[in-house]
């Protein structure tokens, strides 16, 4: 950087992004490839004039041994991480849920009337709504305790996530009946109804802290769609696994149309759905390392 | 001269340097006698505290307080109080031979003997000085000193030690105030003034006639708690001089504070009367005679003193005896009150409503709930707070609905005292405000006033339990963290572990209040049984937890649970080098009934921070052990000032003979003011007095002009 560069001209040399990238990596499970230099210069570009900062490797002192570096990190991770989505996104999967999933739950769980769903990197929350619509409107779970978590590692999501209103653009793949009956428009955007947001529950979580996440407890349904995609491999490992504890045996997984546990060493067991494949915890438990990868 | 590396610093340099014109050159040479054998450096200090500058003296005295009470320089200073014509070098000798403390006092007792007048008040003035009883004795015998002047100095240095031996002092003191002459007398009386000792107003009463004691007698008079002494004071109100009124005056308002029941004053003369107006106006510049003022004027009955009494509650310097005097007034001063709670300067609207409480009486409650009910939807927070504070506890069932609905609207200026006002008209009527909870369920803004109520109720609100636990997990859900936190601590309220998974959630939450909240949510969470059910969890938390605050606010959770596995977990965490989870583990152990924490204790009594042992002495204060004492006397050595400071306060409430021992063992050493002082404090704490004491709260009277 030449002398007297505007903040908005900073560059980040290629040293100072193998940095930062690994500070990120190492904190979140996330990774970015060397071809996304340019994604981490522009995004954390703000952070610098925030700050008053001249170079990001400044940056990366700060972020490593500043007072303030774990709310830093958060800000940081807010910045890389938020990701635009939108309702009943990629709905083949969530007619998986819908048609083959929820039935065989709420034949499983009759006894104990009792049904949880994860969303984990639930981003601005479009993900949990959209799955507790589908729990209300099977009419399986009525009178049901029915939770639907969600969680993500950027605050700010987790706080849009929590407000519940929603822009045009997250209604892109939804029919008019959904929004009639689970949204109320307001001024300020379209509200999620209360009937529905009562069922759901948003938390900061990051997913590598497999300590934290137990706040989750047990779950039937975990959904983590492209998520995955962004973490290194020992990461998406660490990750699968504490799906694989957090889940009740017969517990089923959701992954992203572009994900696959291939190439992860788990006791997941595949199940043939007739519109998707989804991973299953089995029923009587195999420790996950035994057993060869699917 | 200067000091040398070696410390080889020659007597020769240092006799040259202190006879140098030059001041300063003397203060430099007076800095470096501790270089010397000690006995030389007595001799050189001696010199250097005759110095003719102030600032050679005055270092000279802080040299002497290094080199310590030593034989030799004990001796050579104790020569200096024979008569000589050096003033500056005997005012230096008193002030270094005090500062020795006890050390001092068998050099100087040993001394009187053979010391002339002059001296041996020179030697009252240092015992007493010298804050250490065991100058009592060679001060009692001063008392029988042929010279008048001796006898006067002793009295006030007995009077000066008193707090470190009150009842031998008082006892001394009123044989003193009985037996001796008039100046003694004199003496004897303002030390037991400044004791505050309760002295009968029957031996007052012939004092108050003399002109000599009359001034001190009177200010004794307001100790009495008499009918009798309080017209002794009224009638002195109408004395010619301005300082014997102030004196009565202030005099009359410690009797009346202090009195349990309110005592009748004769009405004053018209002269004596204005002199009190004047005394109360806000123009008058005196402060203690205005607080004084406030309440015999109230005490007469003087109406205008209403309005000045509520308008000094919002000063710092007359809120007390503001306080007082509109309780004197009762619900007269109500109308008054009420008239100024609608309008005006916010912070005296708050502090008029504050007073309602005390005042209301059958005939007014009305009137007073309806100016209530008008300030809590003020647009000022701090008028609405004091207004729903007020309405928590004078509001019927009819105010649920109105409190109901401003815990909704969630004013932030308000919120707390909404909420804390909702839970308490809630407990007392508790029918109303179920229906008021079950009407409002669906609506969502509701919902936080809702989760009040089942708080305040411990569940049941809204069918069973479990209906109540469904409801907060919804309210859980809610955009706003307001509602979050308070569903939280209603959650922890609800004798039910339906609700853990609900809170073990909230730990994920993204606001830090309700992390913490939902923390010590885990502590106090029971199920039906009574069971502590968060107290798993809540061990995980502290040894999985890299977050301090996190972890230190589970430490003192983890007490709430009182479950013996829960407790077992603070013990390494008082050992944490993280000095915010040790002092919770240490304190949250502290308040437990556990047999093994004495253990823990006192193996963190050498933590390497200050904070962390302070924390320790005030838990080990509270365990009946010798081993806890022993710790506590050790403390009085620390390396850190403040920490010898609290072991001196610890030891004072742990009481006992032993106690008593290390304190006044420490006492002969310590340097450090503010310990000192502490030590002085606790040996009059474990002396346990049986005078009546009554110290003044009022400023005291200013001396006769």
């Amino acid at each position: 950087m030449s002398l007297g560069a505007r903040a908005d001209e900073v560059r980040m040399r290629p040293d100072e992004f193998r940095l930062l990238r690994d500070l990120v990596n190492g904190h979140s499970g996330i990774y970015f490839g060397d071809e996304s230099l340019p994604v981490l210069e522009r995004r954390l570009r703000e952070r610098l004039s925030a700050l008053s900062l001249k170079t990001f490797g400044e940056y990366y002192q700060f972020l490593r041994f500043s007072s303030l570096n774990a709310a830093e990190l958060d800000e940081a991770l807010d910045l890389l991480t938020t990701n635009e989505t939108y309702f009943f996104r990629e709905d083949y999967q969530l007619r998986a849920l819908r048609d083959e999933v929820l039935p065989k739950l709420a034949e499983d769980n009759a006894a104990k009337r009792r049904l949880i769903v994860w969303s984990a990197g639930c981003s601005t929350g479009e993900e949990v709504y959209t799955l507790a619509i589908l729990i209300a409107e099977s009419r399986l779970f009525d009178d049901w305790e029915v939770r639907v978590y969600g969680s993500d590692i950027s605050r700010r999501c987790v706080a849009a996530a929590r407000r519940g209103i929603y822009g045009a653009s997250a209604f892109r793949a939804v029919g008019p009946e959904i929004r009639r009956g689970f949204f109320a428009d307001k001024a300020d955007g379209s509200h999620v109804i209360d009937r529905i947001r009562q069922l759901c529950h948003f938390g900061h979580l990051n997913l590598v802290d497999t300590d934290k996440v137990r706040v989750v407890g047990r779950v039937d349904v975990v959904f983590c769609r492209n998520v995955l995609i962004y973490f290194d491999q020992r990461s998406r490992k660490k990750v699968i696994d504490m799906f694989y504890e957090r889940l009740m045996p017969g517990g089923y997984l959701f992954l992203g149309h572009s994900e696959s546990l291939l190439n992860v060493s788990t006791a997941f067991e595949l199940v043939h759905l007739s519109e998707d494949l989804v991973y299953r915890k089995p029923f009587f438990t195999v420790p996950p390392r035994v057993r060869g990868g699917t | 001269v200067e000091a040398k590396p070696g410390g080889d610093v020659t007597a020769r340099e240092i006799d040259r340097d202190l006879q140098s014109p030059d001041p300063e050159v003397r203060r430099r040479a007076t800095t470096v006698i501790p270089d010397l054998p000690p006995d030389q450096g007595a001799d050189y200090v001696v010199r250097a505290l005759g110095d003719d500058d102030w600032r050679v003296r005055k270092e000279a005295a802080q040299i002497a307080l290094l080199l310590g009470p030593s034989a030799r320089l004990l001796d050579r200073l104790v020569e200096l109080l024979f008569p000589g014509d050096n003033v500056g070098l005997r005012n230096a000798v008193v002030e270094t031979l005090a500062s020795f403390g006890r050390s001092a006092i068998p050099a100087v007792t040993g001394v009187i003997p053979r010391l002339d007048a002059d001296g041996k008040k020179l030697a009252a003035e240092i015992l007493g000085r010298a804050q250490d009883p065991s100058a009592l004795v060679a001060l009692e015998r001063l008392l029988d000193d042929e010279d008048a002047n001796v006898r006067t100095a002793a009295a006030e240095a007995i009077g000066d030690l008193g707090s470190l031996a009150v009842d031998a002092t008082s006892r001394i003191l009123l044989r003193a105030l009985e037996q001796g002459d008039l100046h003694m007398r004199l003496a004897a009386l303002e030390g037991l003034n400044r004791l505050g000792v309760v002295i009968p107003w029957e031996k007052l009463r012939p004092l108050t006639g003399d002109p000599i004691l009359r001034r001190s007698a009177l200010a004794a008079a307001s100790r009495t708690g008499r009918t009798e002494a309080a017209d002794a004071l009224a009638r002195a109100l109408a004395d010619e001089s301005p300082a014997m009124f102030r004196l009565a005056l202030v005099g009359l308002a410690e009797l009346v504070l202090a009195a349990e029941t309110t005592l009748r004053i004769q009405a004053l003369d018209a002269r004596a009367r204005d002199r009190l107006l004047e005394a109360m106006a806000p123009s008058a510049k005196d402060e203690g005679s205005r607080r004084a003022a406030l309440v015999v004027a109230a005490v007469l009955g003087e109406p205008g003193a209403v309005d000045l009494a509520i308008d000094a509650l919002t000063d710092d310097r007359l809120s007390r005896e503001a306080d007082a005097a509109l309780r004197i007034f009762g619900s007269s001063a109500l109308p008054r009150i009420l008239a100024r709670v609608a309008h005006g300067d916010a912070t005296l609207r708050a502090a008029a409503i504050g007073r309602l409480r005390g005042l209301v009486d059958r005939q007014s409650e009305d009137a007073v709930r309806l100016a209530l009910r008008a300030a809590i939807a003020d647009l000022s927070g701090e008028v609405a707070s004091a207004a729903l504070a007020a309405l928590g506890s004078l509001g019927g069932p009819e105010d649920i609905a109105a409190v109901f609905a401003v815990v909704a609207a969630k004013t932030p200026g308000s919120l707390p005292a909404a909420r804390a006002a909702l839970a308490a008209l809630a407990k007392r009527h508790p029918e109303d405000a179920r229906m008021t909870a079950q009407v409002a369920r669906r609506d969502q803004a509701s919902h936080i006033a809702t989760s009040v109520i089942i708080g305040a109720l411990g569940g049941g609100v809204l069918g069973t339990v479990a209906d109540d636990v469904s409801f907060l997990g919804g309210a859980l859900s809610s955009p706003d963290p307001e509602t979050r936190m308070t569903a939280v601590e209603a959650v922890a309220e609800v004798g039910s572990d339906l609700g853990l998974d609900a809170i073990l959630f909230a730990l994920a939450d993204e606001e830090r209040d309700i992390q913490l909240s939902a923390v010590r949510a885990l502590g106090r969470l029971r199920s039906k049984d009574g069971r502590a059910v968060g107290g798993d969890r809540l061990v995980e938390l502290t040894r999985e937890s890299s977050d301090p605050e996190l972890v230190a606010t589970a430490a003192r959770a983890l007490g709430a649970t009182r479950d013996a596995r829960a407790r077992a977990s603070l013990h390494p965490l008082a050992h944490s080098v993280s000095p915010l989870i040790a002092v919770a583990a240490v304190e949250t152990l502290g308040r437990l009934d556990d047999p093994q924490r004495i253990e823990t204790l006192l193996e963190l009594t050498g933590h390497p921070h200050a904070e962390v042992v302070k924390a320790v002495l005030l838990a080990l204060e509270r365990v009946s052990d010798p081993r806890a004492l022993a710790e506590l006397g050790a403390a009085l050595s620390h390396e850190a000032w403040d920490v010898r400071r609290l072991a001196a306060d610890c030891l004072g409430r742990f009481g006992g003979d032993q106690a008593g021992r290390f304190l006044n063992d420490k006492l002969a050493v310590e340097t450090e003011p503010l310990v000192r002082e502490a030590l002085s404090r606790a040996l009059g704490a474990i002396e346990a007095p049986s005078t009546i004491r009554r110290p003044a709260t009022i400023a005291p009277p200013k001396a006769e002009p």
